[in-house]
């Protein structure tokens, strides 16, 4: 898996390799309910390839309540796995505070660097 | 000042396809009744997850959801509506469940009527002069 992937009008997603083991997975424009099975199969995919993942929503301009959900089953079934998951979270307003008021910055392993997120999905890879 | 003016009204399908939509049609009447970027933030969220609920949980195949918005003593309501009938199950869903959370932590007030037999609707309130008003 790897490339850029055009979800709907409003909704891309980029996917890179950063090094061996690790998908980071990038979601630009505007995330939700329409578009979250498409994400839940993208992150079911990188979870058969034995990846660790970050997802990366710092180019993103909305996120929902089916995103956010897609975000915590990933996260415990890559936990089962044994593998890395970390959000990179930036500062663009509506997708930072919908991870505050949902509580999701409690519940997620996250990081506001893309250096800082390798570095988590690297510890727990190694050190789950 | 305090008269209550009525600025939107729409009737969409309840799909998840109309949900941008409803959020673009959200962002300009929010921003044109003064609401600031933090404020229109948290109508966006909250809106949108109502909207969602909607989309999930009214109709068995698509049916109507119905938005109104005004602007009213310094406050934003939106309501959200359906006509959808009860549901067996009074259990929401997960996601559900995260976005109801989401519009008690955004909102400055909710009223939930239903489900019942006119289906359900939701009223959510927002003071446009909260805390980053400037002037």
């Amino acid at each position: 898996v790897g490339g850029n992937f055009k979800w709907s009008e409003s909704a891309l997603v980029r996917v890179e390799r950063p090094e061996p083991g690790v998908a980071a997975v990038s979601l630009l424009g505007e995330h939700d309910l329409a578009t979250a099975a498409q994400f839940e199969s993208l992150l079911g995919q990188l979870r058969r390839d034995d990846l660790a993942v970050i997802v990366d929503v710092t180019e993103a301009s909305f996120v929902d309540s089916a995103i956010l959900h897609t975000l915590l089953q990933a996260r415990d079934e890559a936990k089962e796995q044994g593998e890395g998951f970390v959000l990179q979270l930036g500062t663009r307003n509506i997708v930072q505070r919908a991870f505050e008021v949902s509580g999701l910055l409690q519940r997620l392993v996250w990081a506001t660097t893309r250096e800082e997120a390798m570095s988590l999905a690297r510890d727990r890879r190694s050190n789950p | 000042m305090s008269e209550r003016q009525q600025a939107l009204e729409a009737v969409l399908p309840a799909s998840p396809q109309y949900l941008l939509p409803v959020r673009q049609l959200m962002a300009q009447f929010a921003a044109e009744a003064g609401a600031s970027s933090s404020k229109l933030a948290d109508v966006l969220l909250a809106v949108h997850e109502a909207c969602s609920r909607v989309v999930v949980h009214a109709y068995q195949v698509v049916g109507p959801l119905h938005l109104r918005a005004w602007q009213e003593s310094g406050r934003l309501f939106v309501e959200v509506s359906d006509n959808g009938t009860p549901v067996a199950d009074p259990h929401v869903s997960p996601v559900t469940a995260l976005g109801l959370g989401i519009i008690g932590q955004v909102c400055d007030d909710v009223d939930i009527e239903g489900p019942g037999e006119y289906g359900t609707r939701l009223e959510m309130t927002f003071r446009l002069d909260a805390s980053s008003a400037s002037e």
